[in-house]
């Protein structure tokens, strides 16, 4: 290679980061990002809401807009809930998002001792201040990435998306089996309409109406947003006018920075977890709250309005956003509901996850990241505004909701391919989603299983033409990324199960 | 005949889940060889029905299976729920309690109609309906006439004010104009009646 070439090579990355840059402080970018904020802080301060709702919402109202400020506008929203979601947990104790119910453990006690703006504060500044680290360690980090992601293949591809739903059964309640069927009935709607290798027509059943099949983002609209609906319509309580928000938001941010070490702790765990995929901010935040609990037992009050109970988990919460993005962008493996719709904005917008993201569209990314960056100062500058009227957002009734999100449901689903299969898709898998919900079937594995079906049948049919028609090549020794992935498949399916007769076998041997 | 009656009872939604999960399973199994698709289509939809059909038998069966396979299949094994409950010991807390200690002051929602009426229907079910008929009429006649009927309808079922009910009606249709206005859907024509629009 010529050094003219490797100079250029180098200073690529540089440039995309900048133009990313430049494009994240443009108007009207940054315009959304700050309206993506607003929406996912109010959204997720209703209990029962929460990021996935308000993104699939949204997801169809981008279809006009370009991909880099419409996923912009859904990071946003995302960043937006992962703090919101706190205000109703601390003031309510009611968490506006799963992810904010670990908040709700000394958030709310702090709310009763009279400290409900020193809480919000804590909150917001945690949230905020390791948001911001975060995004920047995802900056940092992204090299490193561009590098994995360019070694992987159409069977580690298609390895990764079996791999993913497999980390999401293990992760989600119910059973394993539970998990499978979820996701393989994904992966089977899917397959409805033309397939992708050679344009047969596939259980149309005559119909024209059913050749593109079911748009994955009217699945996402009806899984997050319609079931969720469905669900909050038995929610028979709404706040009282009277909450109060008492204390000093000072305080509250002098008292993240008397607990740095907390701090950077639930960070850290929570970018960590945030990147493995199938595990999602309700995981890390409980993690960085047990954490926390287990090692500040000595001078801990856990449960009674320890401080440090808010900070590690809404210090985790928001660096998952930046982790989960590395398994979302590089391998096309979202780690919640929010980044499932993510996803889907992603491939609705005409971009595939992995190694274009990190080459050709690397500047889309990094704007992608920085929108991360600024919308944590964002958050901070609009969370500390809003404390004092914060309990506003816990008033709004839910029966005025429900049928405003109905009427976006379906005629952005409709308004898709202008198909009215698609509006019909959203009810018959809302109504599907709300019973697998209360079966404990994994509708992330569902949705995950309908998003990446395309991708990973034309990456099962690539990997079969490489080897031509070898079924080995993702267990041959020589493909070692292939069968590592599938060891980790197997041992993510059964480990948990061969885990204690292992550990028995090995102590009767003692 | 009390038996079968009996064994009906316990029939749940969740079977009937997994057995239109089978039937679709079947189909997209069988389908593939009745209507000769070639391989590179057929293999992928197979392979997911097979999975699917033999995942939801199990789960199905799964009280009659052997000791080790239904372990397999029923054990729940989720990594998360074992931090939320184990390890912080939040199980342990009934987060309901704290409702009567003084901070969280909530209010019950006036009854709906339907408990109003003395009929005991879960809201969900009233939900559904309402979207049901929100879809079909709206898919007959236009969304853009079917939306402040529906969206009023609701919250004055759910005891909105009337006020806040007719704002956001017309909230509702508003944005169901924008979408004929700004992305063209033709919103305002019907399937079964009204097919030309009025706008």
């Amino acid at each position: 290679m010529s050094a003219t070439a490797a100079v250029v090579l180098q200073a690529t990355p540089v440039e995309a980061l900048m133009q990313g840059i430049e494009t994240a402080l443009s108007w009207p970018v940054i315009g959304w990002m700050a309206l993506g904020l607003l929406a996912g802080i109010v959204l997720g301060g209703l209990p029962g809401i929460g990021s996935p709702v308000g993104m699939a919402i949204v997801l169809p109202l981008t279809v006009p807009l370009d991909p880099t400020p419409a996923l912009i506008l859904l990071t946003s929203i995302y960043s937006g809930a992962m703090f919101g979601g706190s205000i109703s947990a601390i003031l309510i104790n009611a968490p506006g998002t799963e992810s904010a119910a670990a908040t709700t453990l000394d958030g709310y006690p702090m709310a009763k001792n009279g400290l409900a703006k020193n809480a919000l504060a804590i909150a917001t500044t945690a949230s905020a201040l390791n948001g911001f680290l975060a995004a920047i360690a995802l900056v940092i980090i992204s090299p490193i990435l561009i590098e994995v992601v360019l070694l992987f293949g159409s069977p580690e591809y298609f390895l990764l998306a079996i791999l993913g739903i497999s980390l999401i059964t293990i992760v989600a309640e119910g059973s394993v089996m539970k998990g499978i069927v979820s996701g393989a009935f994904g992966f089977m709607i899917s397959t409805i309409g033309v397939a992708i290798m050679s344009a047969s027509p596939r259980f149309t059943f005559g119909s024209l109406a059913l050749y593109e099949g079911l748009n994955f983002v009217a699945a996402l609209i009806g899984m997050f947003a319609f079931a969720e609906m469905m669900k909050l319509a038995v929610q028979t309580q709404i706040a009282d006018e009277e909450v109060g928000v008492s204390g000093s938001i000072v305080d509250g941010i002098k008292t993240v920075f008397k607990y740095p070490k907390t701090t950077l702790k639930a960070g850290i765990l929570g970018m960590l977890i945030g990147a493995v995929p199938g595990s999602g901010a309700t995981t890390s935040t409980f993690v960085a709250y047990a954490e926390e609990a287990r090692s500040s037992a000595k001078d801990g009050i856990f449960g009674e309005g320890d401080p440090r109970g808010i900070i590690a988990p809404e210090g985790a919460n928001n660096p998952t956003v930046s982790g989960s993005l590395i398994p979302t962008l590089s391998f096309g493996i979202p780690g919640s509901g929010s980044t499932a719709v993510l996803l889907g904005g992603i491939l609705m917008h005409g971009l595939q996850p992995g190694p274009q993201l990190f080459e050709a569209q690397l500047n889309i990314t990094y704007a992608l990241f920085v929108s991360v960056f600024l919308g944590n100062i964002l958050i901070l500058a609009v969370g500390y505004s809003i404390i004092p009227y914060a309990s506003g957002i816990t008033k709004l009734d839910t029966d005025i909701i429900i049928p405003m999100v109905v009427v976006l449901s379906f005629i952005g689903a409709y308004s898709l391919n202008q198909n009215w299969f698609d509006a019909f898709g959203v009810l018959a898998l809302g109504i599907l989603g709300y019973y697998m919900v209360q079966y404990n079937y994994s509708v992330i594995a569902f949705v995950l299983g309908i998003v990446l079906g395309p991708i990973a049948e034309e990456n099962f049919f690539r990997s079969l033409q490489i080897s031509s028609g070898d079924y080995t090549i993702f267990v041959s020794p020589q493909q070692p990324l292939s069968l590592g992935i599938s060891i980790l498949i197997f041992l993510v399916l059964v480990g948990p199960f061969l885990g204690p007769k292992v550990r028995e076998l090995v102590d009767g041997m003692r | 005949m009390s038996r079968l009656t009996g064994k009906m009872e316990k029939i749940t939604a969740e079977h009937l889940m997994l057995l239109t999960f089978i039937v679709l399973g079947v189909v997209f199994f069988v389908e593939p060889i009745v209507r000769d698709y070639p391989s590179d289509a057929r293999v992928f939809p197979q392979m997911m029905g097979s999975v699917v059909v033999a995942g939801s038998l199990l789960l199905l069966l799964q009280n009659y299976l052997p000791g080790p396979l239904q372990t397999f299949v029923a054990e729940s094994v989720s990594i998360a729920q074992d931090v939320e409950d184990e390890d912080i010991g939040i199980g342990d807390e009934d987060e309901g309690d704290d409702e009567d200690d003084g901070m969280t002051e909530v209010v019950q929602k006036e009854q709906p109609l339907h408990v109003a009426w003395g009929y005991d229907l879960n809201n969900t079910i009233i939900m559904i309906v309402f979207s049901t008929v929100y879809f079909f009429l709206g898919w007959a006649a236009g969304f853009l006439y079917v939306t402040p009927f529906f969206v009023f309808a609701y919250t004055y079922w759910f005891r909105v004010d009337w006020w806040k009910g007719l704002l956001l009606a017309a909230a509702a249709t508003g944005i169901v104009y924008a979408f004929i206005v700004f992305l063209l859907m033709p919103f305002d024509e019907g399937t079964l009646i009204l097919q030309r629009g009025l706008i």
